[in-house]
């Protein structure tokens, strides 16, 4: 079963901390720290025939933010993913733009480990 | 919490720190969108951490630096220097705040660094509610249409939650769903049916049997209502109906409406199991408020997570290391490097070719392998730089002055000890042109110069060595002035004829002060002799030019890097030393007629028309030697910050790289000897610390 999951967020802390929540869980996590990076990383991950199973991503980001991330997923033969936005963000104006883009949920920051994980393997077992 | 986690923290924050304090210096008093957006986010991004992190309180602080920002993004302030100023200060708290945590206490709330944050956001707000409530729903409340509506315009609503029975499990809690409901106005009513429960041998403790029906009263729109359950409506039955504008008096006793089997539990009733443990219905706050996902899944299992993982997969085109790590490797490719010097001294006395050119290769490839181990240390003066923005906005605010600083050469690169030492003397120098140099704003327009003063901060590589020079368009340095005060304090002969950098040299003297008055920022007792005194620790020197009128340039030269040095190896009888080479002018051997001894200033030696002071290193240091005779000897002419003297020596060997070797931590510290080296053949050799020289030569220098 595919247990990778991209993880998109500039903060290093941010990352870390979903990585120490997953890895015990069994996942693997990829990180990019930026929209632009996350891309990059989706393509290299499917040259290799290995995409991951879901993406967690952030909202604001430099370079490109997660929304516009989302639709560029959106529009790559890889759109199927799951992708989960998790962000300190929580107006309803920003929830519907995230759905709107194709997001499939929406994670408050800061979250709680048994959540996330309880998310993630929600995602990754419809996956499949 | 978890200290890889922490570290992390702390690395970031000290980034991010820097990035808000350089980006609200950029941002004073222009408005562009990128570099506004760029602030926010380091101030969005530190909440988001802290959050992680659990300090509640860098939370509180960040929060309302992020509002005010994002007042700022959206046009409704403008980042006039009042703003910037608040932001600075914010900055500043969030600093002692975040480093006071680390070091696991909890420093006190600067309450009223929060007040002046929450004052200008009030202002702010208070300036757009006249065209704009703040309060009204976004999306046109439906005044319009309904029947004038009363009081605050409020509408009811009537919901109905069945969720699909798996819905604990699967990591959403409708409990959150219900906190964010309450945000959007007051239950009027809220009936939970547990007709679906099944009995109680059959009940699966993670399944949700329950449904609810709620009345709202709010003054958001439907849309606003539905919106709450965005990411959980596909999967689950969610109806949300408008009844029409509230009465602005109390509710008349709940609607009609089926068996109401519990009275106003505002949130959901005790759950079997929730699968957070979250008891009691809080009034929402900021942060514990995980949106739950579309009906994730399966029970969470129990908060056996961060288990301290591995260091993360950095996929990123940096990593960061320790600077003990990489101090241990330089130090380890130093004794390489020694080591291969000594095999390949070896290898030239068995004349074998073979051996030769393999050494010669190996030789080769360890100077490389040294080359890059250092350029691992080399980081860009930026940060150090960027720090100074702000360093002489306060000044300008202090004296009075406007003053702009201008930087190039940002990316020059210096070794991170360089640099974390250099920042302190730079400090100095630029508070220094400040004060002294610059004119006050009337006094410039006087004498037909822009009100604005600047001052430069330049930073180059030329031949091996790192160039930062500190300039200022102001009024230059008095140079008879400077002369007549060395007079006075015995420096100096009257009538003695000097250079300038020699009369400037003087200002570097202990407790050297020109400055008619003592003020606040400089002139403090903490002369310029304290500068010099850190750049030559740092191996460097300092030199100045100055023209009256029109400004001065504090040049500060120094090593490339303080692990290795280029030195001149010199024989004196036995012993070997060695000099930094950045500090000989020349050498040269002298004739018996240009060695001259003059009372009260001991043995000079001339050097094309000019006496200079003569050490004789063998007296100095104790050394037998056959050659005392100056004639017979050579003689290195030195140059330091203060003044040019020549040593004397038996021999001149030759140039070579040395890898500096501390004697303090190896055995003791030696005044005048900046540590030892390897030579070659195995030997130790002393590398001489000029400023320490002088000091042992001249006395108190």
């Amino acid at each position: 079963m595919n247990k990778t999951i991209l993880v998109v967020d500039d903060s290093a802390t941010l990352r870390m901390s979903v990585e120490m929540t997953l890895k015990p869980a069994g996942y693997e996590v990829v990180q990019a720290v930026n929209g632009k990076e996350g891309l990059d990383k989706l393509q290299e991950m499917q040259a290799r025939n290995q995409p991951p199973a879901m993406i967690i991503s952030d909202i604001n980001m430099p370079v490109m933010d997660g929304i516009t991330f989302i639709k560029e997923v959106k529009k790559t033969p890889l759109k199927y993913i799951p992708i989960l936005v998790l962000t300190t963000e929580r107006e309803d104006s920003k929830k519907l733009e995230g759905k709107k883009a194709g997001a499939a949920g929406w994670l408050v920051k800061p979250f709680k480990p048994e959540t996330l994980i309880a998310v993630v393997r929600k995602f990754t077992r419809s996956l499949t | 919490m978890d200290e890889t986690l922490l570290k992390i923290f702390a690395e970031e924050s000290q980034e991010i720190i820097e990035a808000l304090e350089k980006g609200l210096l950029d941002l004073e008093g222009q408005q562009d969108p990128e570099e506004i957006n760029a602030v926010f986010r380091a101030a969005h991004t530190m909440k988001g951490n802290a959050g992680i992190v659990g300090f509640e309180d860098v939370v509180d602080l960040t929060h309302l630096m992020e509002s005010l920002l994002d007042e700022m993004r959206q046009g409704n302030l403008v980042p006039d220097s009042e703003t910037v100023g608040i932001l600075l200060t914010a900055v500043d708290a969030l600093k002692v705040l975040v480093e006071g945590r680390l070091a696991g206490e909890s420093p006190p709330l600067p309450q009223e660094v929060l007040d002046a944050l929450q004052a200008r956001l009030d202002q702010v707000k208070g300036a757009k509610g006249g065209a704009q409530p703040e309060a009204a729903a976004p999306a046109a409340p439906p005044q319009a249409e309904e029947p004038p509506a009363p009081a605050e315009g409020n509408n009811r609503f009537h919901l109905t939650l069945r969720f699909t029975r798996d819905i604990l499990a699967t990591g959403t809690d409708p409990l959150q769903l219900f906190l964010e409901l309450e945000e959007l106005g007051s239950f009027e009513k809220v009936v939970c049916h547990a007709d679906d429960l099944p009995p109680f041998d059959e009940m699966n403790p993670d399944d949700l049997y329950l449904w609810w029906e709620i009345w709202l009263v709010s003054p958001e729109s439907l849309g606003t209502v539905q919106n709450v359950f965005i990411f959980v409506r596909d999967e689950n039955e969610i109806q949300v109906e408008e009844l029409g504008p509230a009465p602005a008096q109390p509710q008349p006793q709940a609607p009609p409406e089926p068996e109401p089997k519990q009275e106003k539990p505002a949130p959901p009733p005790p759950q079997p199991k929730a699968p957070e443990p979250q008891p009691k219905p809080q009034p929402p706050q900021p942060q514990a408020k995980p949106q739950p996902a579309p009906a994730p899944a399966a029970p969470a299992s129990g908060g056996k997570s961060l288990v301290p993982a591995r260091h993360p997969v950095v996929h990123a085109a940096t990593i960061r290391v320790e600077t003990d790590k990489l101090d241990k490797l330089v130090n380890l490719v130093g004794e390489l490097v020694i080591g291969v010097a000594r095999v390949n001294q070896i290898a030239e006395s068995q004349a074998s070719d073979e051996l030769n050119s393999a050494v010669e290769a190996l030789d080769h490839i360890s100077r490389d392998l040294q080359e890059n181990v250092m350029r691992v240390r080399m980081i860009p003066v930026e940060g150090t730089f960027n720090r100074f923005k702000r360093v002489v906005r306060d000044l300008a605010a202090e004296l009075g002055k406007k003053i702009r600083l201008e930087m190039s050469g940002t990316e020059t690169e210096l070794d991170k000890n360089v640099i974390e030492q250099i920042a302190d003397p730079l400090k100095h120098l630029i508070r220094n042109s400040a004060d002294h140099g610059l004119e006050p704003p009337e006094e410039r327009l006087a004498a037909g110069k822009p009100e604005v003063g600047t001052i430069w901060l330049r930073a180059y590589q030329q031949e091996g060595k790192i160039f930062i020079e500190v300039s200022d368009d102001g009024r230059g340095i008095d140079r008879a002035k400077i002369l007549q005060k060395a007079i006075e304090r015995g420096l100096v002969q009257p009538g003695v004829q000097l250079s300038d950098s020699e009369v400037f040299a003087f200002m570097f003297q202990p407790g050297f002060s020109t400055a008619d008055k003592v003020t606040e920022v400089s002139g403090r007792g903490v002369g310029l002799d304290v500068v010099r005194q850190n750049i030559e620790e740092l191996r460097g020197s300092v030199e100045v030019e100055s023209q009256v009128g029109k400004g001065s340039t504090f040049r500060i030269k120094l090593p490339l890097t303080l692990a290795i040095i280029d030195g001149m190896t010199v024989r004196i009888g036995e012993e070997i030393l060695t000099l930094p080479v950045l500090s000989i002018l020349e050498s040269l051997r002298p004739k018996p007629e240009e060695i001259k001894t003059v009372e009260g200033r001991g043995e000079l030696v001339a050097v094309r028309g000019e006496f200079l002071p003569l050490v004789r290193l063998y007296e100095l240091f104790d050394l037998p030697t056959e050659r005392t005779d100056p004639t017979q000897a050579l003689v290195v002419i030195i140059e330091s910050v203060s003044k040019r003297f020549g040593v004397l020596v038996d021999d001149i060997l030759g140039e070579q790289q040395a890898v500096i070797k501390s004697l303090e931590q190896n055995y003791q510290k030696l005044e005048g000897v900046a540590g030892a080296t390897i030579l070659g053949d195995g030997r130790v050799s002393l590398i001489l610390d000029i400023h320490g020289l002088e000091k042992l030569a001249f006395g108190n220098a």
